[in-house]
């Protein structure tokens, strides 16, 4: 196993591996965690188990990216969020990816109003295990997209359905993928329709929400996610 | 009967030494409280002694004595009945509420404590006297072999005591009588704290303390059971869930080395599978027995995650300003959560509303209003919930308030005391 970390790290180095900071109270899953980034093609830059040892290593480490968990020591409450919420209002440009054992939309609110919501991610646990998926997903928040969990939209679509009673089942779901950040190319190969039909619902689901049509993809996910909170009570 | 009550089979076992030292505070409380008396009385006692004073001299004695006696009677059973309820408290172990109130102006609330001094001057006086002859005319007994060994002699009560072998058998009768007395102990420290509880607690007082604890005890049930849930939530977040998610990850991880066409690739896919809904399953579960969300954004929060996973839509007014103590916000938490789950089955509502808000400072009260069919809590099936969500309020001294009319509406309300058993301490 050892030997295949080495190769892959290796082979990358020409490309500058993103470097990222890991939070993880569980050693289980932090080595866990460790080896499918470097796998992966990041470098780790430091691997803690505290909030606090996640703040002090990134102002050290000035890493490309964290990774952090939610509960954590002391208190085991929110301080992995608390600590990459302080992280981005230190450094507003800082890519932050929060994972979480549940969904929990004041969580995800903390998150996105942190710096407008760029370069943020907020991912249930288990998506760690579609290993591709969460490299690439890490990728896009790195690149300052916006990444949240299909259960945190749906969720939300759950909770008013007013405006949102709307949208067609299929646009619902290309609302839900579209919000964990990919392209239209990459919604289309999930939902397996043509590239044509997913620009077709995009534009429904935008015309629907009164939203502008807007096809950088980074952008319109804050704008779908500001819009479906914007309807909280 | 009461007596019964206040005997039951679990009362607490008292070991040897601490039967032994209560049995001896209590004569000695209550030899002195036997000088006292006689002290008190010694004005009539001149007057019996010196039979030839006169008449009129003899009647102002009796009468000072009368006087010393009416004034210190009292005051003598106030200070006995304290130290002996504080006592007879400490040795049965019990929670015996506060002393019985006694005023020196209200004469009706002397009349327990005066009996009972009555009684420990007579009955209890009895013994705490034979109890102390025996423990005096011991020690003389074991000290005899010594004196006679010397050639001298011990004078024990009737007996006299010359010869060795005489004293030794004195002092071998003084340990069996010392050691009886010490096993009778026990026996008669308990006699005595039942006798003490028995008589200086008036029934309805024993009643309202044995209500105080029912109902203290039955709210420490239910924290107890919240803090239980909080803990199985714990246990199972730092433990069951990373370890199934690691095996979910590392199935992932060797997901993502296997070429498509490697066999056994299906099986790796299914497992993963697999983990994930046991995960999904796992995390439903959790959520159900104790949110973290209630411990970290508070009542109204974590009411708006559970109205989030019904299919129901649901409004929610949260009127409340700041956190409650985490106890009321797990019990009413938990109280929503149950009418939620009555309104989804039982009601056919189409819609639902909550509204929390805090009436007065020290009030906070929950509404959940449904526009259901009604009729909850008439059906006996459907009751269940209900029941359990009255148990819960009642242990923290709140209440419930049904509206449901058959064809409804349905209006629940639930009242609670804002800063925990503020309103149960009595």
């Amino acid at each position: 196993m050892s030997e295949t970390v080495t190769i892959s790290t290796e082979s990358s180095a020409s490309t500058d591996p993103l470097r990222v900071v890991i939070a993880e109270d569980n050693t289980l899953l932090r080595e866990g965690l460790q080896v499918l980034l470097e796998r992966n093609e990041f470098a780790i830059a430091a691997a803690v188990a505290t909030a606090e040892e996640l703040i002090t290593a990134t102002r050290e480490a000035a890493p490309d990216l964290v990774v952090t968990d939610v509960r954590m020591p002391p208190d085991f409450r929110s301080e992995g969020l608390t600590a990459a919420v302080r992280l981005r209002e230190e450094n507003p440009a800082l890519p932050v990816v929060v994972l979480s054992q549940y969904v929990e939309q004041s969580y995800v609110a903390e998150l996105l109003d942190s710096a407008g919501g760029a370069g943020v991610g907020y991912l249930l646990k288990d998506r760690v295990s579609d290993v591709a998926d969460f490299a690439d997903t890490l990728r896009r928040v790195h690149a300052g997209g916006t990444a949240v969990d299909p259960a945190v939209i749906n969720q939300l679509i759950n909770r008013r359905r007013d405006p949102l009673e709307r949208l067609t089942p299929r646009e619902r779901e290309v609302l839900a993928v579209m919000a964990e950040g990919h392209s239209n190319a990459a919604i289309a190969r999930r939902l397996v329709v043509s590239d044509a039909a997913v620009v077709k619902h995009v534009g429904n689901i935008m015309m629907k929400l009164d939203l502008p049509p807007n096809d950088d993809q980074n952008r319109r996910v804050a704008a779908v996610l500001t819009y479906l909170r914007g309807q909280e009570s | 009967m009461s007596r019964v009550e206040l005997e039951p089979e679990g009362l607490p076992k008292i070991g040897r030494s601490r039967a032994s030292l209560y049995t001896v505070a209590v004569c000695a409380r209550t030899l002195i409280a036997m000088v006292t008396v006689a002290l008190l009385t010694a004005p009539i006692g001149l007057v019996m002694m010196d039979s030839d004073r006169g008449a009129e001299g003899a009647g102002a004695l009796v009468a000072a004595g009368l006087a010393l006696l009416g004034l210190g009677l009292p005051l003598i059973s106030l200070v006995l009945t304290r130290t002996d309820w504080s006592g007879a408290a400490a040795l049965l172990d019990r929670n015996a509420g506060g002393h019985p109130q006694t005023r020196l102006s209200e004469p009706r609330t002397l009349v327990r404590p005066l009996a009972y001094t009555v009684i420990m001057l007579t009955l209890g006086g009895a013994i705490a006297v034979l109890a102390a002859l025996i423990v005096v005319a011991s020690c003389v007994a074991l000290i005899s072999p010594i004196l006679a060994a010397v050639g001298d002699q011990a004078v024990i009560g009737p007996f006299t005591v010359k010869t060795v072998p005489q004293s030794l058998l004195a002092a071998i009768i003084a340990v069996v009588l010392l050691a009886g007395l010490i096993f009778v102990s026990p026996i008669v420290a308990r006699a005595h704290a039942v006798l003490v509880l028995q008589v200086l607690t008036r029934p309805e007082q024993r009643l309202q303390r044995d209500l105080t604890m029912t109902t203290q005890s039955r709210s420490r049930l239910v924290r107890a059971f919240d803090v239980e849930r909080r803990r199985i939530e714990r246990d199972l977040h730092d433990g069951v869930q990373p370890q199934l998610m690691s095996v979910s990850m590392t199935l992932g991880l060797a997901l993502a080395e296997m070429p498509t066409d490697t066999p056994g690739r299906e099986d790796v896919i299914r497992a993963q599978d697999q983990a994930r809904q046991t995960l999904e399953a796992l995390r439903r579960f959790v959520r159900n027995i104790h949110p973290q969300v209630l411990i970290d954004h508070g009542l109204g929060a974590a009411i708006g995650e559970l109205a989030d996973t019904l299919t129901l839509p649901i409004d929610i007014e949260d009127q409340l300003t700041d956190r409650l103590p985490a106890e009321v916000e797990t019990n009413l938490y938990f109280c929503v959560a149950e009418l939620l789950t009555n309104v989804v089955k039982h009601s056919g509502a189409s819609r639902a509303e909550i509204r929390l808000q805090q009436p007065q400072p020290d009030l906070v009260q929950v509404s959940v209003h449904d526009d259901g069919s009604g009729g909850a809590g008439s059906h006996r099936q459907e009751t269940g919930g209900l029941d359990g969500i009255a148990d819960r309020i009642a242990a923290f001294d709140g209440t419930l308030a049904i509206d449901s009319p058959l064809g409804g509406p349905t209006a629940i309300t639930i009242t609670l005391a804002a800063f925990g058993e503020g309103r149960i301490n009595v």
